[in-house]
C-alpha cells in the first residue's frame, strides 16, 4: 500500500509536467532536466542565454520557465545566443576599455565620454556597466559611436524591443515562401472556345540606374470582365487597378541594389480566369560617378614607390574596391570608402602600365574608373603645383603666389610666370611671390615652371584669380 | 574630457565572469612585455586570457581551454604585450576546434559531430562510422561544447561513409588557425592607435611578398606611415583610413609618422 501510494504521488506530479510539455510555444522560456534555460523563438529554434546577466536584462526572475522533456528540448535546434535587451545596461569587454550602449538587434555603440554616459544613463551609469566575456563579443554587431544624446535613447530602444523575437527579428518558421502566382485558369481543357487571357508589363526604361524613376505599365487582355490588375516590383505589390492599362511611377532603390529586378503584372477576371506577365529590368552599372582614382604620379622609376588612391564619395557605400594594373587585381579593400595602396615598381624602363579601379557597392552594382597610365622611365619629371592665396581680390589688393616642386632628385629651380613674363626665379623647390597691387579688373592665370637636376622640365597653371 | 576607461577599469575587474575564457596557469605567465609580435603569434596582456593574433590584424578568442589544446600543447610561445596595445587590437571572433582532432556534441542533443575545416560540424551518422574514423576509443574523444559556443560553428553535410571524411588528413592539412579560418596569410596588419601608444605591433616580422595594411584607429588625429628611407609613404591618413604596402624584398624597414615623429615602427621582411 505504501509503495503504491508513493508511486501515485510521482504520477500526480508528473501530470502537470506532461501537460506543460505540450504547451511550449514561441516566446516561452524552456528548460529540460538540466538547469540551462532557453528562449523558444518563433522559428522553432531555441536561443541560449550566454550569461545570467543577459537573462536578467530581459526577465526579472525564473517564474515563467517551463520544464519540458529532454526529447522535446532536443527537437528544437539551437538558433544562436540571446543578446542584452537594448538600452538596459552598458557593456564592455575585459580586454578593451571602451564602454558600449546596446542598441536594437544586438548592436553595440561606443559611448565615447563619461559625460555622454551620464546624460544617457544618469549619475549611477557606472553601476550599469557589465563586463561581457570576450567569447560573446562576436554575438554583437558594432554600430556607429554615439556622438550626441539625440543619437540614442535607452528608454525608447528598450520599449521597442518588447521581446527577444522582436529584437532578433525571429520570424515564424513558415514553409518556404511560395512564389505568388495566380490560380491557374480552370478551363485549360474546356470544350468551349476560349478567348486568350494575357497580361503584360513594360518599363519606361529598360536599363535604369539605381535612383532613377521609371514608369511601369501593366496591361491585361481582354479588358472586358477584368476584375483587377496588380503590378509587382521585386515580388512586392506596388499598384492595383480595376482597369487596364495600369501604370505607376517607381524609384529604383539606391541601397541594397540588385543587378536586376523582376517585374510582374497579375490580372484576374471575374470569370476566375487569371494571367501573369513577367519581365526583368537589368540595372545599369551607370558611370564611374562617385569614384576617383588618383595616382601619386604618372611616371615611375624601377624600384620606386608607385601609389594608388581610390576615393568613393558619399553617394553610395562601397563594398569592395579593387585596383588593377595591367588587368591584374593587385590590391583589394573591403567595406571602406577609400582604398590606398602602394607598391614598388618592378618593370623596366619603357613599360607603360594601365591602371584602373573597380568599385562594387553593397548591392553588387559595379563602377569602373577610366584607365590611367604609369610610364616607367629612368628619370621622372618633377612634380609641380602652384596656388594663389585667394581666388578673388578687389582692385588695389595684392596677391600671394606659392609654387612648390618636388622630385626624386634635386629640383634645380622654380619660376613663376604671368602672361609669358617671368615674375620670379627661385633656386629652391618652394618659390613665393607677392604680386600687385592689381588696379584693373581682369583674370589672372599664373604659370609655374621647374627643372630637375637631370634637366627634365614640368609646368603647372594656377586656378584663375579674378580681380573685381 | 576624461576618457571613459580611466574610471571603469577598476570596476570591470570586480565583476565575475560566468563563462571564463581560456586563462593561463599563473606560474607559466611570461613577465616580459614586448612590443614586437607577428601575425600568427599567441598574445596576452596583464590578464591571463590568451588570444591568437591573426594576419587580418584582429585577435581571436579561445572560448575555452579545450579549444586551445586542440591547436597547442602548451603556453610556451605566448607573448605578453601591454594592456593598451592589447586593447587596441580589435576582437575578431572565436577560435574553433582544430579540424579532425576531436568529436564534439552539445549537452542537449545526442548527435555526435566531427569538426571539419572552418568550424564546420558534420554529423557522424553511426557508432560504427565513429569507430572506423576515430578508433574503438572514439567515445573518449568526444567533447561537450557549451551551448553558448555552438553558435561559432556551422553545420555541414553529414558523414555517411568513411570516404566522406579523413580526420588525420584534415588535421595535417590545417596547421594554423588563420588557415582554418581562411584568413589570407600573405597579409599583415598594423594598428595606428594614438600618439602615445603609436603603432601596434611596433615591430613585426613578415615574409617577402606580404601586404601590410595600416589602419588609423585614432579617432582624433591624422597620422602618416612614412618610411625612414623613402620606400613608402601613405600621405596623411585621416581617422579610419588605411594604407597598404607590399614588401617585395627582404630587409628591415623602419618608418614613422611624419606628423608625430615620436611614433615609430619597423617591419622586418624575411625570406620565408
Amino acid at each position: 500500500m505504501r509503495r503504491i501510494f508513493s508511486f501515485l504521488m510521482i504520477v500526480s506530479m508528473l501530470v502537470p509536467f506532461v501537460a506543460q510539455a505540450q504547451q511550449a510555444a514561441s516566446g516561452d522560456l524552456i528548460k529540460g532536466s538540466l538547469s540551462t534555460i532557453y528562449y523558444l523563438g518563433a522559428d522553432g529554434k531555441r536561443y541560449v542565454f550566454p550569461t545570467e546577466k543577459t537573462f536578467f536584462s530581459w526577465y526579472s526572475d525564473f517564474s515563467t520557465v517551463k520544464t519540458i522533456s529532454d526529447t522535446e528540448l532536443a527537437s528544437y535546434p539551437l538558433g544562436g545566443n540571446v543578446t542584452y535587451r537594448p538600452g538596459t545596461f552598458l557593456l564592455k569587454v575585459v580586454s578593451d576599455p571602451k564602454v558600449y550602449a546596446i542598441d536594437a538587434h544586438g548592436t553595440m555603440r561606443w559611448v565615447e565620454t563619461e559625460a555622454m554616459a551620464q546624460s544617457l544613463y544618469g549619475n549611477q551609469w557606472a553601476h550599469l556597466v557589465h563586463d561581457l566575456p570576450d567569447p560573446f563579443f562576436i554575438d554583437y554587431a558594432l554600430g556607429t559611436p554615439i556622438i550626441n544624446t539625440a543619437d540614442f535613447s535607452p528608454a525608447t530602444v528598450t520599449a521597442a524591443a518588447a521581446s527577444i523575437n522582436a529584437d532578433k527579428h525571429i520570424q515564424t518558421a513558415a514553409p518556404a515562401p511560395q512564389p505568388i502566382t495566380p490560380a491557374p485558369a480552370p478551363s485549360a481543357t474546356s470544350t468551349t472556345p476560349e478567348v486568350s487571357h494575357t497580361a503584360e508589363i513594360t518599363s519606361s526604361n529598360n536599363s535604369p540606374a539605381s535612383g532613377d524613376t521609371i514608369q511601369l505599365v501593366g496591361s491585361a487582355s481582354p479588358v472586358t470582365g477584368l476584375d483587377h490588375l496588380t503590378l509587382y516590383f521585386d515580388n512586392s505589390p506596388i499598384k492595383t487597378c480595376l482597369y487596364s492599362p495600369c501604370s505607376t511611377d517607381l524609384t529604383i532603390p539606391s541601397s541594397g541594389v540588385k543587378s536586376a529586378y523582376d517585374i510582374r503584372s497579375e490580372a484576374f477576371w471575374i470569370d476566375r480566369h487569371a494571367a501573369t506577365g513577367t519581365s526583368s529590368i537589368p540595372i545599369s552599372s551607370g558611370s564611374n560617378s562617385g569614384v576617383t582614382l588618383t595616382l601619386n604620379r604618372q611616371e615611375s622609376t624601377p624600384g620606386s614607390q608607385r601609389s594608388f588612391d581610390v576615393l568613393v564619395d558619399n553617394t553610395f557605400s562601397a563594398y569592395t574596391i579593387d585596383i588593377f594594373v595591367d588587368g591584374l587585381d593587385i590590391h583589394g579593400c573591403t567595406r571602406v570608402q577609400e582604398c590606398r595602396y602602394a607598391d614598388t615598381e618592378t618593370s623596366t624602363t619603357g613599360t607603360v602600365h594601365t591602371v584602373y579601379a573597380i568599385v562594387q557597392d553593397v548591392g553588387g552594382h559595379v563602377r569602373t574608373t577610366a584607365q590611367q597610365s604609369i610610364t616607367v622611365v629612368d628619370h621622372t619629371h618633377p612634380l609641380i603645383s602652384i596656388s594663389p592665396d585667394k581666388n578673388f581680390i578687389y582692385k588695389g589688393e595684392t596677391l600671394g603666389i606659392t609654387a612648390t616642386a618636388s622630385d626624386d632628385v634635386a629640383v634645380s629651380w622654380v619660376e613663376i610666370w604671368l602672361d609669358n613674363v617671368e615674375l620670379k626665379h627661385c633656386a629652391a623647390s618652394i618659390c613665393t611671390l607677392t604680386t600687385g597691387p592689381w588696379t584693373a579688373s581682369r583674370t589672372l592665370n599664373f604659370l609655374a615652371k621647374t627643372q630637375n637636376s637631370f634637366g627634365l622640365d614640368a609646368q603647372a597653371t594656377s586656378t584663375s584669380v579674378t580681380v573685381q | 574630457m576624461k576618457p571613459l576607461f580611466q574610471r571603469l577599469f577598476s570596476i570591470g575587474l570586480g565583476i565575475a565572469l560566468i563563462a571564463v575564457p581560456l586563462a593561463l596557469p599563473l606560474a607559466s605567465q611570461a613577465q616580459t612585455v614586448t612590443n614586437s609580435f607577428n601575425p600568427g603569434d599567441l598574445i596576452k596582456g596583464s590578464l591571463s586570457t590568451v588570444y591568437y593574433f591573426a594576419p587580418n590584424g584582429k585577435r581571436l578568442v579561445f572560448p575555452n581551454e579545450k579549444t586551445y589544446f586542440t591547436w597547442y600543447s602548451d603556453f610556451s610561445t605566448v607573448k605578453t604585450i601591454s594592456d593598451t596595445a592589447l586593447a587596441a587590437i580589435p576582437l575578431g571572433g572565436n577560435v574553433t576546434y582544430r579540424p579532425g582532432v576531436k568529436l564534439v556534441k552539445i549537452t542537449t542533443d545526442p548527435k555526435t559531430y566531427a569538426v571539419d575545416r572552418g568550424g564546420t560540424l558534420r554529423w557522424v551518422t553511426s557508432e560504427q562510422l565513429a569507430a572506423q574514423l576515430y578508433g574503438t576509443n572514439w567515445a573518449h574523444q568526444v567533447d561537450d561544447i557549451p551551448d553558448a559556443f555552438f553558435v561559432n560553428y556551422t553545420r555541414g553535410t553529414d558523414i555517411l561513409s568513411v570516404n566522406d571524411f579523413s580526420p588525420s588528413n584534415v588535421t595535417t592539412q590545417t596547421t594554423t588557425i588563420a588557415q582554418d579560418k581562411s584568413i589570407p596569410t600573405n597579409t599583415a596588419s598594423v594598428n595606428i592607435v594614438d600618439i602615445n601608444t603609436g603603432f601596434v605591433p611596433q615591430i613585426t616580422t613578415v615574409k617577402v611578398g606580404t601586404t601590410v595594411t595600416w589602419t588609423n584607429n585614432d579617432p582624433f588625429n591624422n597620422h602618416t606611415v612614412t618610411s625612414n628611407t623613402g620606400v613608402f609613404d601613405s600621405g596623411v591618413l585621416a581617422p579610419t583610413k588605411t594604407f597598404s604596402f607590399t614588401f617585395p624584398t627582404a630587409g628591415s624597414f623602419s618608418y614613422h609618422c611624419s606628423i608625430h615623429p615620436g611614433m615609430q615602427g619597423t617591419i622586418n621582411v624575411v625570406n620565408q
